[in-house]
């Protein structure tokens, strides 16, 4: 079903003033109550409406419509849609030019879209290679005449308060909030052996791309993130409050990132810090760890942890998870296992942080629908990196010491 | 630095990771792509159908027929990654670079802080392999592998237009400049290419006092933290202060500061100064990271435009850390280099541009004064 979507241009000398109103139709559009996902190719062009009330039907032979300049392509795509506008309507002209003899340019920040009875308006926020992204800042009741220049016009004056408001919220990375940045939500499906890890993780990336999870979208630019290191764990005993591990890993450039979990038994939602960049050598972690609690604790076998990740964000919320893959291997290879994790990351809101227990569920009942689907063997399960070191560890001290295991 | 049609090794992520790979995945695919590389890193858009080189099976090189039809690859897919840039001198093959990161659109490979002896080429495997277990911290943690060689102020460009000026189309402009001088180590940092800002500022005059520091605080009324809410009130805070007019400007940057309405108020008191607020402004930014594929040092280029009572337009170059060993000289030099390609890509716009050693306090000093002219 064709809808329709407003893209409101604005004059470059004169961010205030709205020039035109590019009238656009589309088809299995990627938008929810958050946020528009707007990918190369999926508006076409059906009407300019201008200042002067003119409203000018696109010809069939218009060139596609384009505005983001993340790639070479994209840029000579937007310049040449927008030469074609300003030599169609030589009023838009002046209003687009960039100046110091640069081609003119167009960069919407603000988009309306239809939504049942009412006008929801979107702010630009983000673009990739994939596509842009439109978070929703207001929402206005459809006026009773049919739409028009005047209506958009007089609309967008009236927003002006609140998109001062917005505006620290508008620059690149600065539209994140987080809920509770002392806890981590990750729900783990164990593997059944070792399988193709990076496969899946592309298998879930082109899904969920495609439009397999309602709602859902990659992340612009952090699709896919590969990561390859170690970690050296103690187990934090006691069971009370300190309780859980704390894992040293070297980073790149030598120096150590340590990472503390708190918990007793696994559950989904833990308490967890990261320190980096700690002046800290291999030496130095044993002593490092009796500085962080006073309970006993204990070395369990180091491991080499291979990830792949990819991040998607909900449509309806803004609530962002990734989803990773992990192989994890004792740095002597003799034991392994493999797992893939969901975990929220972050949300990209102008509202409140809504739903995120029920996306979280969304994103990982998906996840594991996908695999029972794919025939990819697991369990949904709270088996933690440190079971599988602990039970290492613990099978080697029953060997050692049989008659302790006996008794 | 070079942007020729260079060697690009594809094959199963499991070498990259020293996992234990299945009959089938044991086969490297090597490629002529289109690549800008320079002495620290390469970057290379491998979609499309590119000329087959060679295959290499396990140990058995198997050069293709010049008659072989081009193989389509990518920059992410499941079967066949991009590995390495590698090039063959003499009969041996030399590994120049792995893969460090890849997005859809590019690859992106660093030379290996161990290197790799040159070797026949039937022994790509193998090497590859243990190219990849030696450098593994540093190829394969998404781009960790950084490190800070100095702390140089930014340099400055002055632009004077007399008429508008879009800041973001004049980004464009510069990365399709660097995309197209294929003779400059400078390339469009992967996953940094483009940022956009617009935010308001409240600019200070610090006012005289016992102490005697003068010049400017601003609160930049942004925040990259992630928040509780989108509309906590955070800002970043800075400064560039001297003791008198021969002394150099030192600047000082607080990022998160939370504020109220009065900000300037927060603002005296974060910094305990005297001021006198000149001027709300705002300031649009265009702003790409920018990679010597040389030295591996990354930069900024910033166009901006700081609106008050009239617009002012700068540019600002800064240093923001590198890739692997350095040095505070080679920052400097190629710092100064690139604001150079800068200053003539201005000038090729037809606009009026010039360095402007007073920095961000003369940038100040225009705003205040409402001036395009100093």
């Amino acid at each position: 079903m064709s809808e329709s979507v407003y893209v409101l241009v604005h004059a470059n000398a004169a961010p205030q003033q709205l020039v035109a109103v590019l009238a656009c139709s589309g088809s299995g559009l990627r938008k929810g109550a958050n946020s528009f996902y707007v990918r190369g190719g999926d508006l076409r062009l059906q009407a300019v409406w201008l200042a002067d009330g003119r409203c000018d039907a696109a010809p069939p032979d218009s060139p596609a419509f384009e505005y983001r300049s993340f790639s070479a392509a994209q840029r000579a795509a937007s310049r040449g849609f927008c030469a074609w506008l300003c030599a169609r309507h030589p009023a838009l002209g002046s209003a687009l030019d960039a100046g110091a003899g640069l081609p003119p340019r167009m960069a919407p920040t603000i988009v309306a879209t239809r939504e049942g009875d009412s006008l929801a308006f979107l702010h630009f926020v983000q673009q990739g290679e994939l596509g842009s992204l439109f978070v929703r800042y207001r929402d206005e009741a459809l006026p009773d005449a049919p739409l028009a220049w005047r209506h958009f016009d007089s609309l967008l004056a009236s927003h002006a308060p609140v998109l001062a408001a917005l505006r620290p919220a508008l620059g690149d990375e600065c539209w994140y909030t987080k809920w509770r940045p002392d806890l981590e939500m990750e729900r783990k499906f164990t593997f059944q052996g070792i399988p193709d890890t990076w496969q899946l993780l592309m298998a879930f990336h082109d899904a969920i791309a495609d439009g397999a999870l309602p709602d859902f979208v990659p992340e612009i630019d952090r699709e896919i993130q590969v990561w390859d290191y170690e970690q050296h764990i103690f187990e934090v005993l006691g069971a009370n409050a300190e309780s859980g591990y704390v894992a040293y890993i070297p980073q790149a450039d030598g120096r150590m990132t340590v990472k503390r979990k708190w918990f007793i038994e696994n559950s989904e939602v833990r308490r967890e810090s990261l320190w980096g960049n700690l002046a800290l050598g291999m030496d130095d972690i044993e002593a490092h760890v009796r500085t962080l609690t006073p309970e006993a604790t204990r070395r369990l076998p180091s491991y080499r942890r291979k990830r792949f990740d990819a991040q998607f964000e909900s449509l309806a919320t803004g609530n962002i998870f990734g989803i990773y893959m992990d192989v994890c291997r004792t740095l002597d290879d003799a034991h392994a296992f493999s797992q893939c994790e969901v975990e929220y990351c972050r949300t990209r809101s102008f509202g409140e942080l809504r739903g995120l227990q029920q996306d979280f569920d969304a994103i990982s009942g998906f996840v594991g629908a996908s695999l029972a689907r794919w025939g990819q063997a697991h369990q949904q399960d709270l088996y933690s990196k440190l079971d599988f070191v602990r039970e290492i560890a613990d099978a080697g001290r029953a060997e050692a010491e049989p008659e302790r295991r006996v008794a | 630095m070079s942007d020729t049609t260079s060697m690009i090794v594809f094959g199963n992520w499991r070498l990259r990771h020293a996992e234990p790979s299945p009959e089938t995945a044991r086969r490297l695919r090597v490629q002529r792509v289109p690549t800008r590389s320079g002495g620290r890193a390469a970057q290379a858009d491998c979609r499309g159908a590119h000329a087959l080189v060679a295959h290499c099976v396990d140990a058995a090189w198997q050069p293709a027929p010049d008659t072989a039809a081009p193989v389509p690859s990518h920059n992410i897919d499941p079967d066949w990654v991009p590995l390495a840039h590698v090039d063959i001198d003499g009969g041996l093959m030399h590994i120049r670079h792995l893969v460090d990161r890849a997005d859809r659109h590019v690859a992106h490979f660093i030379a290996p802080p161990v290197p790799v002896p040159p070797f026949a080429p039937p022994r790509l495997y193998e090497r590859l392999w243990q190219a990849f277990q030696a450098n593994h911290l540093q190829t394969s943690n998404y781009e960790c592998y950084y490190a800070v060689h100095a702390a140089p102020e930014e340099l400055h460009l002055a632009i004077d237009a007399t008429a508008p000026l879009d800041v973001l189309a004049l980004g464009d402009a510069w990365l399709d400049a660097l995309d197209a001088d294929n003779a400059s180590p400078f390339v469009a940092q992967i996953g940094d290419e483009l940022q956009h800002g617009s935010h308001d500022n409240v600019l200070c005059r610090v006012l005289p006092h016992l102490e005697g520091r003068r010049g400017w605080a601003n609160a930049a009324l942004f925040s990259r933290k992630r928040r509780a809410t989108v509309l906590e009130p955070l800002a970043e805070f800075s400064a560039v202060l001297r003791r008198d007019d021969g002394a150099p400007w030192t600047e000082q940057r607080h990022p998160d500061q939370p504020h109220g309405p009065a900000v300037e108020v927060d603002l005296a008191q974060h910094f305990d100064l005297p001021l006198r607020p000149v001027a709300r402004w705002r300031h649009a930014r265009a702003s790409s990271g920018c990679e010597s594929l040389e030295t591996g040092n990354l930069f900024s280029v910033g166009f901006s435009c700081a609106q008050a009572a009239a617009p002012v337009f700068h540019c600002a170059i800064g240093y923001l850390r590198t890739r692997g060993d350095g040095s505070a000289a080679l920052v400097a030099q190629e710092q100064a280099v690139l604001r150079d390609k800068v200053l003539q890509f201005l000038r090729r716009q037809g606009l009026d541009a010039r360095p402007d050693a007073g920095g961000i306090a003369h940038l100040y000093e225009r705003i205040a004064e409402g001036s395009t002219r100093p």
